[in-house]
């Protein structure tokens, strides 16, 4: 296996250029890659570490929106104040995301371009509507974080191509994000999701709201039936919360059934969302 | 002349602390010696069958690859069994599970040893395998041993159906207990290097270093004399390194035999998971005749046990789980059949409380049943039956002394604030909230079935320069042996601890003392400390009053010398040392305890099952919440008649941990295999609990001596866990307003008895 | 513990525990392997391989990191600092000392680790409460001892 570690843009594609696309793999913070050749993949022919790119890392107000870097590790964006005020759903991610020695290294990229169903930075990207910024030979394209995503590990970067960044909106509205584990602490989560809204105070009705939830489908899914119910509107949320059931598809496996996810989905989110058009 | 202080009740920091938190211990997965090669099991991929075809070739092409050893390689005798002769040491025929080890691979480096075992082709004709208890009790032919009962034990007392007849109420519950993985942290491993003379020397992470003697010396046809087994320091054990040490040994033991250099053979994770025995899955029935007023009359107890392919202790963790499947409490009547089942699924085997914390959550969860069917209070139902001094236990053990379990009953019910805790609302908001108790005995020891190995060694020996070694064949597993026997030794010398180094056990040092279990080590080597101590105390008196001039008979040793109390003379430690050896007089000596004789008799189970019970009491207060089912325990009381403390702070340790196991099996480990193979092998699939996981833990220490425990003591490592997860359920039950009867309480189970 | 047939080198140049270390290291070994087989710095302990228990955790450039996920060749040009390097032999820090007095230890297997996590935290953070000490220990599995001891020594030597 021979190592690469360009230290700049330009490097890093001309080396990706004259590299075999089945025979390297990228290498980010390493913590779920790392594992899966524990426990028997293939070692690559080439691996090519991206940490030698200062411009992958950081985070960037840039006006309408802030710019996160692919390489930004997960404890970055925890220590961010930007996340912590502006984004809380992301931070609130970042805050119960494994533990001090995995947000040390692992990054958003990494979890963007596992893209495990799981994965606990997607849902409050996807609730923000995130866009990812993409670079490679062809030059560079922005696409929604849904369909760059396509399956459990699967994504839309073409032979060559890289994640550079994601791009949030600053968001219009309170966000929230609720992660599910069998544990107290570094648990896979059963269920997650985040939720952005714009609630009226006076009347109590969400003026706007988009949720986003975790491990129920192969991808992290939009609950857009519940939400388009809940438009302007706030009543009755025990009624209609079983319009979720239209949106997912979740699966049995070693952490919990399918019933089960659906029903502590609904259970967790009609609380939340109460909570949410009654208190705020 | 300082005021004495006595070693015994002192919390004595730990002895091995130091070099722990420097990172200086040198476990077994640190030794590196000269030429040391590497080995790794060739195992199973099949359930059940029978092996056609062995093609070792494809290994050799790894580089550094050295050789492959199989069944046909094995000197001595292909044998493994512990208890019973039914394990190969490599299986020549028929594999039982997943993970019956076929051969060795020897390599160079440790990934080449393990790459090469994996490219070994095995081919096999399959039977249909017994993947649960269930299917295993339907088998009318191919049996995965000669038959798939492993083993049954019973106790019959009294007479049942007088009993039955006598009941006011008869009660029924169905209890079920899963496997739980020991998850120590050190992986299995050890290191044989082969010597001179045809000796063999054994370094390993090894509970039982004797097991381990026996079994390297049975598969190379040589003498235990040629064996010497060292015990590295343990990184965690909880039983899970009883008898598997002596798997991986044997077979490291082969491979140097023939490569001729040293070889270690370390488990990887995964492996440790699928191979090694874990804690038996119970199934249990409990039938119960009682008074209205809530006295036991009478029980009837059907204990069914998923032994795994292979018995390995089955037939004693069966045994203790029968002989305290009632518990603490008085019932004249009682019969218990106790039955552990073969099955095509890793062996289960030792585990932190072998068989009680299952038989616990039984005899503890139906007590919650009757107390709820009559309507009497928990703490009320075990007080009105508890065993007391002069009552019998349900083998009809009767009692004269220690026994605590009434005062860790009421001390840990009002620590907890029981009666009001009990009676609050428990169904408020989001979340619910429950407390339960319950209460166990622990026999300590061997027991009658294992009486005849129930002896233990240890030696004092004193150096000219006034320091002093000491050797015992126990273990270190963590626990904190080291410790508390320095304190008893310093205790019995009158010298600091300071003084005293504890050397590794090592089969060379001491006779064979049995195995490092069952919570025996302050109670066994104890007492063969104070029997050492008989013997060199009056040496080390006459050398001290020959040196001051005066009678042996007033010389007392204390504060790091021998005084003679009537003119306060005293000399110090070091020059009586000194003085030892230039008189000629002895300067060790070897002590020796053995449990004295029980009157039982195996055909009923009645009799003195145990020589004597520690008592323990664990009170749990949970929060459910009720939206998703997750259960958090925030407070266990932890009552432990223990006769007496040696080192508090010490002891503390052993229920806190106890304690998080337990939570550990109620909640969060929850094991699981498909098709025979393990599906939960690591950390992010079976969850042991985290620092967020553990509840507080208040630690009461109830001392109520026991008579022939050394200063009192009893022991307590085992009994740390066992009430836990029962009390676990009684909380979640009175919590959701349904009974909890099987574990672990995920949070869908318990979501769904909300409803 | 990683496996590939044909081998690759790479010159690292790393500064462990204030030493530089210049060795020839396969690309595929582990930092983890790296200290352990190589620099024989036992004191980091391989218990998951998979970054889910802490024991092999060292300090990389001020940050705590899990060393079984890390290859070697990653952390070229870092400083790392392993459990050997915190007391250089003898002289225990506070936090060593305060394990020792509280009764922390037991098996002592996952305590390198531990005691490199907390003294992280504590770098970080004067005074953590228990709560903090739970959330900034989680990443650290103990088996034996059911933490108590250990939050109580971290907590005891932030009250210093």
């Amino acid at each position: 296996m021979k190592y690469y570690r360009p230290v700049s843009e330009p490097e890093l594609l001309d080396l990706l250029g004259t590299l075999d696309q089945s025979n390297y793999t990228l290498l980010a913070g390493g913590t779920d890659l790392m594992p899966r050749f524990e426990s028997g993949m293939e070692l690559p022919l080439h691996l090519v570490d991206l940490k030698g790119i200062d411009c992958f890392s950081g985070i960037n107000d840039r006006g309408d929106n802030i710019e996160i870097g692919s390489l930004t590790t997960i404890d970055a964006l925890r220590k961010s104040d930007l996340i912590h005020q502006s984004f809380q759903a992301l931070w609130q991610a970042t805050d119960q995301f494994a533990a001090t020695q995995i947000r040390n290294r692992a990054t958003i990229g990494g979890n963007i371009c596992n893209a495990s169903p799981a994965g606990d930075t997607l849902p409050p990207l996807y609730a923000y509507q995130a866009q990812v910024r993409i670079i490679g030979p062809a030059g560079e394209r922005q696409v929604p974080i849904a369909d760059f995503i396509s399956g459990p590990g699967k994504t839309a970067l073409n032979p060559s191509e890289i994640l550079f960044s994601v791009i949030l909106p600053k968001a219009a509205g309170f966000s929230t994000f609720y992660k599910l584990g069998l544990r107290q602490a570094m648990a896979v989560s059963v269920i997650n999701f985040a939720v952005v809204a714009v609630v009226d105070r006076e009347k109590k009705v969400f003026n706007k709201l988009t949720i986003a939830a975790g491990s129920v489908a192969p991808t992290v899914k939009y609950l857009n039936k519940l939400a388009g119910a809940l438009q302007n509107n706030g009543n009755g949320i025990d009624g209609i919360i079983d319009l979720v059931d239209q949106d997912i598809s979740p699966i049995d496996d070693i952490r919990a059934t399918a019933a089960y996810r659906r029903k502590a989905l609904k259970n967790i989110l009609a609380f939340t969302l109460k909570e949410l058009v009654n208190k705020r | 002349m300082s005021k004495y202080q006595s070693q015994i009740g002192r919390s004595l920091p730990r002895v091995d602390a130091a070099d722990k938190v420097a990172g200086r211990t040198r476990y077994l997965t640190d030794i590196y010696l000269d030429r040391m090669v590497y080995a790794y099991p060739i195992y199973s991929t099949i359930s059940f069958g029978t092996i056609v075809a062995i093609d070792p070739a494809p290994a050799a092409a790894v580089p550094g690859f050295i050789t492959t050893l199989l069944a046909l390689d094995i000197p001595g005798e292909n044998q493994v069994g512990v208890i019973i002769d039914d394990q190969p040491l490599l299986a020549a025929e028929t594999v039982r599970f997943k993970g019956d080890v076929i051969g060795v691979a020897v390599a160079e480096t440790e990934s080449a040893a393990h790459r090469a075992a994996q490219l070994v082709q095995v081919q096999y004709v399959e039977e249909q395998p017994y993947l649960s208890i269930d299917v295993s009790k339907t088998a009318q032919s191919k049996y995965i041993h000669s038959s798939n009962i492993a083993c049954t034990h019973r106790v019959d007392r009294g007479d049942i159906s007088q009993g039955f007849a006598a009941a006011d109420r008869i009660i029924e519950a169905d209890l079920v207990t899963p496997y739980q993985e020991h998850y120590y942290l050190e992986p299995q491993g050890c290191i044989v290097v082969p010597e001179t003379d045809g000796r063999y020397t054994v370094y390993g992470s090894i509970q039982c270093i004797y097991y381990v003697q026996k079994a390297v010396a049975r598969a190379l046809g040589i003498p235990f004399s040629k064996v010497t087994v060292i015990q590295t320091p343990i990184g965690g054990a909880f039983g899970g390194k009883e008898d598997v040490p002596s798997e991986l040994c044997a077979r490291s033991a082969l491979a140097a035999r023939v490569v001729g250099r040293p070889v270690k053979m370390v488990y990887r994770r995964h492996d440790d998971a699928q191979l090694t025995s874990k804690r038996h899955p119970f199934q249990m029935h409990y039938k119960i005749g009682v008074t209205n007023d809530g006295r036991l009359l009478v029980a009837e107890i059907n204990l069914v046990e998923n032994a795994g392919a292979y018995a390995t202790l089955s037939s004693v963790v069966s045994y203790r789980a029968a002989m305290q499947a009632m518990g603490p409490y008085v019932i004249p009547n009682i019969k218990v059949l106790s039955t552990a089942y073969y099955t095509n699924l890793p062996p289960a085997g030792a585990f932190r409380g072998f068989g009680s914390p299952q038989a616990t959550f039984g005899h503890e969860r139906v007590m919650d049943h009757i107390a709820d069917q009559l309507g009497i209070d928990p703490v009320e139902l075990r007080l009105k039956n508890v065993l007391r001094p002069g009552d019998m236990t349900l083998t009809g053990h009767q009692l004269k002394a220690s026994v605590g379990i009434e005062a860790t009953i009421k001390q840990a019910a009002d620590a907890a604030d029981w009666v009001n805790r009990r009676r609050k609302n428990t169904s408020n908001g989001r979340y619910r909230f429950g407390i339960g108790i319950a209460a166990s005995h622990y026999g300590n020891c061997l027991g009658a079935a294992g009486w005849a190995m129930d002896g233990a060694a240890a030696k004092i020996q004193i150096r000219r320069d006034g320091s002093v070694t000491l050797a015992y064949g126990l273990s270190e597993m963590g626990q904190g042996a080291n410790t508390v026997i320095t304190q008893m030794a310093a205790e019995v010398l009158g010298i600091a601890p300071e003084r005293i180094i504890v050397l590794d056990p090592s089969t060379d040092l001491v006779p064979d003392s049995g195995p490092g279990v069952a919570s025996r080590n302050v109670v066994m080597t104890g007492n063969a400390i104070r029997n050492a101590a008989s013997q060199i105390v009056p040496v080390l008196k006459s050398a001290a009053a020959e040196m001051l001039e005066t009678d042996p008979d007033r010389i007392e040793l204390r504060n790091d010398s021998a005084e003679d109390t009537d003119s306060g003379n005293a000399v110090n430690f070091n020059d009586l040392a000194n003085h030892l050896f230039i008189s000629n007089r002895p300067m060790d000596s070897l002590g020796w305890w053995h449990v004295p004789a029980l009157k039982y008799d195996p055909e009923t189970g009645v009799g003195e099952a145990y020589f004597t019970y520690s008592y323990s009491t664990h009170i749990a207060l949970v929060k459910v919440d009720s939206l998703t089912g997750l259960v958090q325990v925030e407070k266990i009381w932890a009552a432990h008649d223990i006769g007496r403390a040696i080192n508090p702070a010490g002891l503390e340790g052993q229920v806190e941990g106890g304690v998080a196991q337990g939570i550990g099996w109620a909640l969060t480990e929850h094991f699981q295999t498909k098709n025979g193979s393990v599906i939960t092998p690591n950390l992010s699939t079976y969850l042991v609990p985290t620092t967020a996981d553990v509840s507080q833990v208040q630690t009461i220490l109830v001392e109520d001596p026991e008579p022939l425990g050394p200063w009192g003591a009893k022991g307590i490592g085992e009994p740390a866990v066992i009430p836990t997860a029962a009390a676990i359920a009684n909380a979640v039950s009175q919590a959701v307003g349904a009974p909890m009867d099987s574990l672990p309480m995920t949070p869908e189970i318990v979501l769904n008895a909300l409803d | 513990m990683l496996y590939i047939e044909d081998i690759e080198y790479f010159d690292l140049v790393v500064i462990v525990n204030g030493c530089e270390v210049c060795r020839r290291v396969p690309t595929h070994q582990r930092l983890l392997d790296f200290l352990r087989d190589d620099l024989r710095l036992t004191g980091t302990k391989e218990v998951c391989g998979e970054g889910e228990c802490g024991a092999c955790t060292v300090i990389l450039n001020g940050e705590t990191v899990n060393s079984c996920l890390i290859l070697a060749v990653e952390a070229h040009g870092s400083e790392i600092m392993t459990i050997e390097g915190l007391s250089h032999g003898q002289n225990l820090t506070d936090l060593q000392q305060a394990f020792i007095e509280k009764h922390s230890v037991q098996c002592g297997y996952c305590i390198p680790g531990m005691v490199l996590s907390a003294e992280q935290l504590e770098h970080e953070q004067a005074q953590p409460d228990r709560e903090i000490i739970k959330q900034g220990l989680a990443g650290n599995i103990c088996r034996c001892t059911g933490y108590h001891k250990i939050i109580d020594a971290v907590e005891q030597k932030g009250d210093r």
